[in-house]
């Protein structure tokens, strides 16, 4: 069963995590993808990376308003 | 994506317009099959392609990257006539669903000794089909490298023998900048860079949200800097209202103390306070009378001496003229002088020790008249003495000349009379003193109007004193006050380091550590398929697959090709090599997730029959866009027809009608 690079990328990524100790929720999961998926659109793109950055930057930080981690806010 | 339709215009031999090549696109039937003898433009069609996708016709981007000079394009018989000529390439091509026409053109005309020039610069359009939208010329080649293909990996793609020959060749080449060059391409190919470009996109991300995090802690430690200053000034202004409110207490009781003076003064009715301040002046003019009384009494003391024995000089002189014996006269005059001189002394030290009821020194007038007639009483018993001769020049004289001076006298009663005066005084002014004293009664010895304006003075002095301290100290705590409210305007509103930042930076962190983790097992894992796929087309492209097993790509993607058994196989077959890399390109667009046609030129010119068979077969097998451009003789076309049968969706033959002149016939 072939599996294209952003399958393979995302599988190793994720597994890296695990080894990492990191829980892998569906919710992470879904972030990895969604970074890998931008990312993958971008791929030839030698231009705009401020722009990929930023919207990187974006998944992240709307990822952490919706799965905010246990601790007292500053 | 699938290509349409190719379109040439005024390219190299093809004249004119209307050559139009329309390729296959059904699936299974996806091979276009293009077929010219040497020489007669089926090169011309892959550099076509190369030139309407990114402008420029590289002669092959692995062996050299030489970009081959637009003059060499446009049709020459054309250029005949000396007018300009447009030269165009127009392909047009299936993207997502929709059709897209990309063209570029440019013109060129014949300069001097026959050469041909290009005049101005390409132009370039590119519009989707049916709608008229387009992408604006600036971003077109930005659009095709992005989205279609990018050039850097079009060689795997577009390729004649030759070029097959040259990946082939960097495939196998072992120094290290080679390995690189090919890493970098096929990684390219494969998209695995992507993942790099990721981490390297999360990190300054991280970068950025690190430094949004520091500015929050800048901003925190400012804010403590700004709250301890804010508390040192606040105790500051504590300490100094503490302060005022001491002075303060002070100063009422200096204000009290002085309204009291003031109050005692305003008591003291005008006449008992004229009088109060009379006498006050009386006593000090008291002090001076008594002063010059002191002096008074000294002048009397240095000429008294002289003064009292005037009148024994005179005794004496009496007695010189009375003749009588020098002897008797001076033992007399003697015993006289020693007498007065002990009485004298007598006098003094009684006159000197007793003292002055009002100023302490002795100065009693009735004394010095008693002494006067003491002396009298002198000169009545010297007068009984006898007399000296005045022309005797013996002691006796020199007495009588020594008391002669009569002027003391005078002197001295002045200096009694002088001291009488200030006796006067001093006792008038006792007499007046005493009589205001008793005007005044007991309120005059509580009442001192000059102690209380002293007092009233001192006081306001303090309070003078206490004024200034306390505006000081106002002066100050509006300065405080000030730097207060600046240092508080300061005050941020950061409520230190966003836990919603620090957790994104965590995530990013970890992110990006996974990343870096997983490279090497994305690309063993790329690598395998690739291998996987490599030896699957492999096996499709040989003849003889019995004699290979597999082929294994190393981590630097040098290719080999193992028998059944696991031996690394030396391929020294050109054909083989050829199918080889066949087979690793193939694999490598199958793992991709790219789609685009294989375009390949006199692929099969280096293999032997049975392997052009499976060279074909292969193209049957990929399942992608497949336009081969072959010579009749490397395959005749009853092979074709027997070995790729219905997959062939289109076939063109391409003569060549004179040396610069080719036409394109569609068979059925």
């Amino acid at each position: 069963m072939m599996r294209n690079p952003k399958e393979l990328a995302l599988s190793a990524v994720l597994k890296s995590l695990y080894y990492l100790g990191v829980t892998v929720t569906p919710e992470l999961s879904a972030l990895i993808e969604d970074l890998i998926d931008r990312q993958w659109e971008g791929r030839n793109k030698d231009r705009d990376s401020a722009k990929d950055e930023a919207e990187l930057l974006r998944l992240v930080r709307d990822y952490v308003a919706r799965n905010p981690t246990q601790g007292e806010d500053n | 994506m699938r290509f349409l339709s190719l379109e040439l215009e005024n390219w190299s031999s093809y004249g004119g317009s209307g050559n139009t090549l329309t390729f296959a696109k059904t699936p299974g039937a996806e091979i276009t099959v293009i077929t010219a003898d040497n020489g007669s433009g089926k090169t011309s069609v892959l550099k076509a392609f190369s030139f309407v996708l990114y402008g420029s016709v590289n002669s092959s981007i692995v062996r050299s990257g030489e970009v081959v000079k637009l003059e060499e394009f446009p049709n020459r018989p054309a250029l005949e006539s000396g007018e300009e000529i447009t030269t165009s390439v127009t392909l047009i091509f299936e993207y997502q669903g929709a059709e897209w026409k990309l063209k570029r053109q440019f013109t060129a005309k014949h300069g001097q000794n026959q050469n041909l020039i290009v005049l101005g610069a390409v132009q370039t359009s590119l519009i989707q089909v049916g709608k008229g939208a387009g992408i604006s010329t600036e971003k077109i080649d930005d659009f095709i490298n992005d989205n279609l293909l990018n050039q850097q990996v079009s060689h795997f793609y577009f390729f004649d023998g030759v070029l097959l020959e040259e990946i082939q060749s960097q495939l196998t080449r072992k120094d290290e900048v080679s390995r690189k060059l090919v890493m970098n391409s096929v990684e390219n190919a494969l998209g695995l860079r992507f993942l790099d470009h990721l981490n390297l996109n999360l990190k300054a991300g991280l970068a950025k949200v690190d430094g949004e995090i520091a500015n929050q802690q800048k901003a925190l430690r400012q804010n403590e800097s700004l709250l301890k200053k804010i508390k040192d000034d606040e105790d500051a202004l504590s300490a100094l209202k503490a302060d005022v409110e001491r002075i303060e207490s002070l100063r009422i009781v200096e204000v009290a103390r002085r309204d009291e003076h003031d109050r005692n003064l305003q008591a003291i009715d005008p006449s008992t306070k004229g009088k109060a301040l009379e006498r006050t002046r009386l006593l000090e003019e008291l002090n001076q009378l008594e002063k010059e009384s002191t002096k008074a009494i000294q002048d009397i003391r240095q000429e008294g001496e002289r003064a009292w024995l005037a009148p024994l000089s005179s005794r004496l002189n009496d007695l010189f003229a009375s003749k009588e014996s020098e002897e008797l006269a001076s033992s007399a005059v003697r015993e006289a002088a020693t007498k007065l001189k002990v009485k004298i002394a007598s006098l003094e030290a009684s006159f000197t020790g007793k003292a002055c009821d009002l100023c302490g020194n002795s100065h009693d007038a009735n004394e010095l008249e008693r002494l006067r007639v003491e002396i009298e009483k002198l000169k009545s018993e010297l007068s009984q003495l006898p007399s000296i001769s005045e022309s005797d020049d013996k002691p006796l004289f020199k007495v009588s000349r020594a008391l002669t001076d009569s002027k003391r006298v005078d002197v001295v009663k002045q200096a009694i009379a002088h001291h009488d005066g200030i006796l006067l005084k001093i006792q008038d002014a006792n007499r007046k003193i005493r009589r205001i004293g008793d005007e005044l009664g007991n309120f005059a010895e509580n009442i001192d109007v000059k102690w209380e304006e002293t007092q009233r003075a001192e006081a306001n002095e303090k309070i003078l004193k206490y004024d200034n301290h306390i505006s000081e100290a106002n002066s100050k705590s509006d300065l405080l006050k000030s730097a207060l409210a600046n240092n508080k305007a300061k005050l941020t509103e950061s409520d230190g380091v966003s836990k919603k930042d620090q957790d994104a930076r965590n995530l990013l962190d970890t992110i990006c550590l996974s990343i870096e983790a997983s490279f090497e097992r994305f690309r063993d894992e790329m690598r395998a398929q690739v291998e996987e796929k490599a030896t699957e087309y492999l096996s499709v492209l040989t003849s003889q697959p019995e004699f290979y097993g597999s082929v294994e790509i190393t981590p630097d993607y040098q290719i080999k090709i193992k028998s059944p058994q696991g031996r690394v196989l030396q391929i020294a077959n050109a054909g083989h090599k050829q199918i080889l890399t066949t087979a690793f390109v193939s694999a490598m667009a199958a793992v991709s997730t790219e789609k685009t046609p294989f375009v390949m030129d006199t692929a099969l010119s280096h293999l032997d029959n049975p392997n052009s068979r499976q060279m074909l077969q292969w193209a049957k097998y990929v399942d992608q866009q497949v336009i081969l451009l072959v010579t009749s003789k490397e395959l005749p076309p009853e092979i074709a027809q027997e070995v790729l049968g219905s997959s062939i969706g289109r076939k063109y033959e391409v003569h060549r009608v004179s040396e610069e002149v080719s036409q394109i016939r569609e068979l059925s």
